[in-house]
């Protein structure tokens, strides 16, 4: 203490401490594994292999990301090894569903989740891949966890409505809605 | 046709047995044998070995890693540990009190040393001493008996491995931390078993065992990992690893670091001042003058710490019950700390120079090891008699085999031990510049300790709920007459998948080590060195009581001057059967998942330690030709001895011997997790306990039964991660311990032994909470800069007796991995 008293610094109690230990280790009890984001994004990937889009002149495949999400950097990093098909993967990130209009995916983040029916109506008819997190609404995929396990819907009927095809094996990995 | 039918009958039966165990093999066997990724190793794939494998597979694969609760239990809090019983296991299985610590935790707790990390786990008492350097104990007996030199407070009684290799000293069986030829960076998980464990690791598990556990290379043709930190008190800490998968058999490991710190202070405790005091001051308190002069110019009173080390592994995997591994190091090492004392200040400098090598094979059942670890070591740099520098090579070789019959598996196994010190060189060199040959190494030669031991051990497991293990070694030391026994019997009972319970009742005992055998130095406190000054008035004085004769006393002040050696004497030099430490351990404990998201881990032990050697001294032998001071300065005393010499002449002797002395200890200690989800995480861990001493001789010769003080009643930790982004990581993480009282025993070397005034030195060391933080963002792919802060509540208590208050460090540091 007398050290502390040269410094200037006031002694801290041991019940402030006590207190300062409860407060700080419950809110720091909180862990998040940012692993999550990269799966996803190559869930997403994967996705790519399952449906089949109509053809178009496309000289890349784009995947839209709607604001901000650390899933951005996931996508990037697969981009830079994978391609769809022949495409090469750009990805992007999009403030609104006008910007997206030509990409094949859109990604809507869990953030963004209620602005989902208004993204579903602006992309309404193009055959964009809506793939929401944990969302409710008119999505082509969407990611749930189910027992804290990562999982995910997928809605034929939406998908074909969009004049893309679906491969009858990713309905089995997934659970089916419509 | 008869026989047909009863073959038909046979089939059918056959037939139907196995349309009944059939889903079972269908269903539950693949299952068993496919084995499941750990976390960690699909954290190493790299994107390309992820985007190419089956969407199914990576489905199962994101489900190990980021989301279930039950996972993460699994994983964060049950990981695989080897060290308890040595089969791989989880912790939630092991039948002994083990925990873990995973390089993931480490790098986000922001530990810089193994020592710091251990503070991660339950049941250690981890303290620091100066900058960097610790005092590691497992649950205690720590500084028993109380009121011994500096030297007798270190844990010797716990045995700390890197991959399976023994890594203490022979000295005196402590771990010197600063000699471990691995960086942090280098650490895959540390294992540490609570209790004894001898019968299974030999020699020294006898508080419990440590085990460092390296990384064996990623899955990237090659991997780099390079940190460095920069804080306050000079502190430079760097660390490099780099891993090369050469081919799918053949691997590479290399691992390098270097640590430089300065003390938090430059002050140094003086028993005399009974204060910290400068330098110069506090050495010169030594009547003997032995440690001055060349100490206060090699002294750099500000470094706490300078350490290099490096390291080199090649691993060859034929296959899976095919394995080879050979390792080499070297060590350079200093550090300031208290150890070997030298009666003015507990501080002394420790100098290493070690190298080592090693082989370890696994052809299917068998395993095999073969270590060396030689070199060049000084326990107190500048200390010119007795001589503490020596050269030593160590040899350990250990083969075992594990016959598998079902679910009984038997090891017999064998080992070898051999130390060898020898300080007659650096005895010679200090003789020939002192010019002075009664100079003495604390070995004075060549010696040797050794051992050969066989060990059987028995695993059975009944139903697939109950296992029982039983475990004994049988150790043959060199220079103890008794063939020591050790062992363990051990049960656990899995009442359920979220429940076990288990009892264990083991013995163990401490290794011989070279310093309780061959010591064999003498230290020189006083060698004619001014003892007092009797004035001429005492002289006149007692002229009045001799008549006639007074016409020979002296007709001025008289300078007398001393010489007071004290011997220090191993058991085999003072031909005493030694019995080594031993210490009896009863244990239960219960595991439990409550639901997904919660797990206690209680252990209830209770220990009974016997058979402690110390120092003990006989008593005084003067000249008793010669008056006393206090005799002469009265000038009173019997007329037959010679008036007034100029000269006085003591002598004492110190022997290794065991002491009537026993501990017990009993103690609670808890672990408690919650995983209330993916997001939210808690852990606390703690420890309560008592040791009582029976029949502790103190430094007066009262037998007295006490309450043992050293170890703390109650310590343990809270640690936590804070990730709200994948570039973010937040840690905090505290360490706490109640009070404690250090006992020392000292002798006032400014008084003759006669006059003794006062032998002992406490100090009172308060109840502490250590609290940690760090920083870290991820700038680009795997590669971080963070900022991290020890010690945050600006507590600068000591932690141990007699050492540096221990001050904040702030450290700025960069981690870069590709």
């Amino acid at each position: 203490m007398k050290e502390l008293k040269k410094l200037k610094i006031k002694p801290i109690s041991m019940k402030k401490v006590q207190l300062l230990i409860c407060v700080v280790g419950l809110f720091c009890f909180i862990t998040v594994f940012g692993q999550n984001e990269k799966f996803k994004a190559l869930f997403i990937y994967n996705f790519t292999n399952y449906i089949e889009w109509p053809g178009g002149s496309n000289k890349t495949f784009v995947i839209a990301v709607i604001g901000d999400s650390p899933i951005l950097g996931e996508l990037q990093a697969i981009s830079k090894i994978k391609k769809v098909g022949s495409l090469p993967i750009e990805v992007l990130k999009v403030n609104s569903p006008v910007e997206a209009t030509n990409a094949q995916i859109v990604f809507v983040p869990g953030a963004k989740k209620k602005s989902l029916p208004e993204i579903s109506k602006a992309l309404s008819g193009k055959p964009v891949l809506i793939i929401s997190d944990n969302a409710q609404g008119e999505f082509g995929i969407n990611f749930i966890e189910i027992d804290q396990k990562q999982s995910f819907q997928i809605s034929k009927l939406n998908i074909e409505l969009r004049k893309m095809k679906v491969n009858s094996a990713l309905l089995a990995l997934g659970i089916p809605v419509n | 046709m008869k026989s047909y039918k009863k073959i038909s009958f046979k089939a059918i039966l056959l037939f139907l047995a196995f349309l009944i165990i059939s889903p079972t093999f269908g269903q539950q066997q693949p299952d068993k044998n496919k084995k499941q990724p750990t976390k960690d190793q699909i954290l190493d794939m790299t994107y390309e070995q992820l985007l190419n494998m089956p969407f199914e597979d990576l489905i199962n694969l994101a489900n190990i890693v980021g989301v279930s609760a039950e996972e993460l239990l699994q994983m964060i809090l049950n990981k695989e540990v080897t060290t308890a019983s040595k089969f791989k296991e989880t912790i939630f299985d092991s039948p002994l009190s083990t925990s873990a610590i995973s390089a993931e935790e480490i790098r986000m707790s922001g530990a810089n040393t193994i020592e710091e990390a251990l503070r991660l786990i339950p049941g250690m008492i981890v303290r620091e001493k100066t900058n960097g350097n610790y005092d590691v104990q497992i649950r205690g007996f720590d500084n028993v008996p109380p009121e011994g030199f500096e030297y007798f407070s270190e844990n010797t009684i716990s045995l700390v491995m890197i991959d399976g290799i023994p890594v203490y000293n022979n000295v005196n069986g402590g771990t010197f931390w600063e000699t471990l030829p691995i960086s942090i960076n280098q650490v895959e998980r540390i294992d540490v078993v609570r209790g004894p464990a001898s019968a299974l690791y030999g020699p020294n598990a006898a508080s419990g065992v440590i085990n460092i556990i390296t990384k064996q290379s990623g899955n990237k043709k090659i991997n780099v990992s390079f940190d460095d930190r920069i804080g306050n008190f000079n502190t430079y800490l760097g660390d490099l690893y780099v891993s090369s998968k050469l081919s799918d058999k053949f691997k590479i490991t290399f691992g390098g670091k270097y640590d430089y710190r300065d003390r938090y202070d430059d002050k140094y405790y003086s028993f005399l001042e009974g204060n910290y005091i400068p330098l110069e001051d506090s050495l010169r308190q030594i009547s003997g003058l032995k440690y001055n002069g060349v100490y206060n110019q090699s002294l750099n009173k500000n470094e706490a710490r300078k350490v290099l080390g490096a390291n080199i592994n090649l691993l060859y995997d034929l296959n899976k019950d095919i394995k080879f591994r050979l390792s080499g190091g070297i060590q350079d090492s200093k550090i300031q700390t208290a150890f070997f004392e030298n009666l003015a200040t507990p501080f002394s400098v420790r100098l290493s120079n070690i190298g080592f090598l090693s082989f370890q094979g696994n052809v299917k059942n068998l395993a095999a090891t073969v270590s060396y670890q030689g070199g060049h070591q000084n326990l107190s740099e500048g200390a010119l008699s007795p001589v503490l520098e020596y050269k030593m090579s160590n040899i350990n070789a250990n083969l075992e085999y594990n016959f598998i019959f079902k679910n009984l598996s038997v090891r017999p196994g064998v080992n070898y031990q051999s130390a060898s010190y020898n300080d007659s060189k650096y005895e010679q060199e200090q003789r020939l510049a002192q010019n002075n040959n009664s100079v003495s190494g604390l070995f004075h030669g060549a010696k040797t300790t050794g051992l050969i031991a066989g060990s059987l051990r028995a695993d059975y497991k009944a139903f697939d709920k109950l296992r029982l293990i039983a475990a004994a070694r049988i150790d043959n030391y060199d220079y103890i007459k008794k063939n020591s026994l050790s062992y363990q019997l051990i049960a656990s009972y899995k009442l359920n998948d979220n429940n076990l319970i288990r009892a264990s009742y083991a013995q163990a005992n401490r290794g011989a080590f070279v310093g309780d055998m061959h010591a064999n130095f003498t230290n020189p406190i006083m060698d004619n060195s001014v003892a007092g000054l009797i004035p001429h008035a005492s002289i006149a004085a007692y002229g009045a009581y001799i008549g006639p004769l007074a016409a020979l006393l002296p007709k001025g002040d008289t300078i007398v001057t001393a010489s007071y050696n004290q011997y220090y004497r191993g058991s085999n030099v003072s031909n005493y059967d030694l019995k080594l430490l031993t210490i009896n351990t009863i244990e239960l404990g219960w595991r439990s998942k409550l639901g997904s998201k919660f797990q206690v881990d209680i252990e209830g032990f209770m220990s009974k330690a016997k058979d402690f050697d110390a120092l003990v001294g006989t008593v005084v032998k003067a000249d008793t030709t010669f008056y006393t001071i206090a005799e002469l300065t009265h000038g009173v005393g019997p007329a037959n001895k010679t008036p007034f010499p100029k000269h006085l002449q003591f002598e004492d002797t110190l022997f290794y011997h065991n002491l009537p002395l026993e501990a017990t200890q009993y103690g609670v200690s808890a672990t408690v997790n919650i995983s209330v989800s993916k997001k939210l995480q808690f852990k606390l861990f703690g420890t309560w306990q008592q040791t009582k001493l029976k029949n502790q001789i103190n430094l007066d010769q009262d037998t007295v039964d006490i309450i043992h003080k050293n170890t703390p009643a109650f310590y343990g930790g809270i640690t936590a991660i804070f990730a709200p982004t994948p570039k973010w990581n937040f840690y905090l993480g505290s360490y706490f311990y109640s009070n404690q009282v250090y006992t020392r025993y000292w002798r006032s070397s400014a008084t003759l032994p006669a006059t003794t005034a006062k032998e002992y030195a406490t100090d009172h060391l308060n109840g502490k909470i250590i609290l940690d933080a760090k920083i870290s963002y991820k700038f680009w792919k795997d590669n971080r800069v963070y900022i991290q802060g020890k010690n945050l509540l600006f507590d600068n208590h000591r932690e141990f007796g007699f050492t540096d208050p221990i001050k904040s460090l702030i450290l700025l540091g960069v981690n870069f991995n590709f």
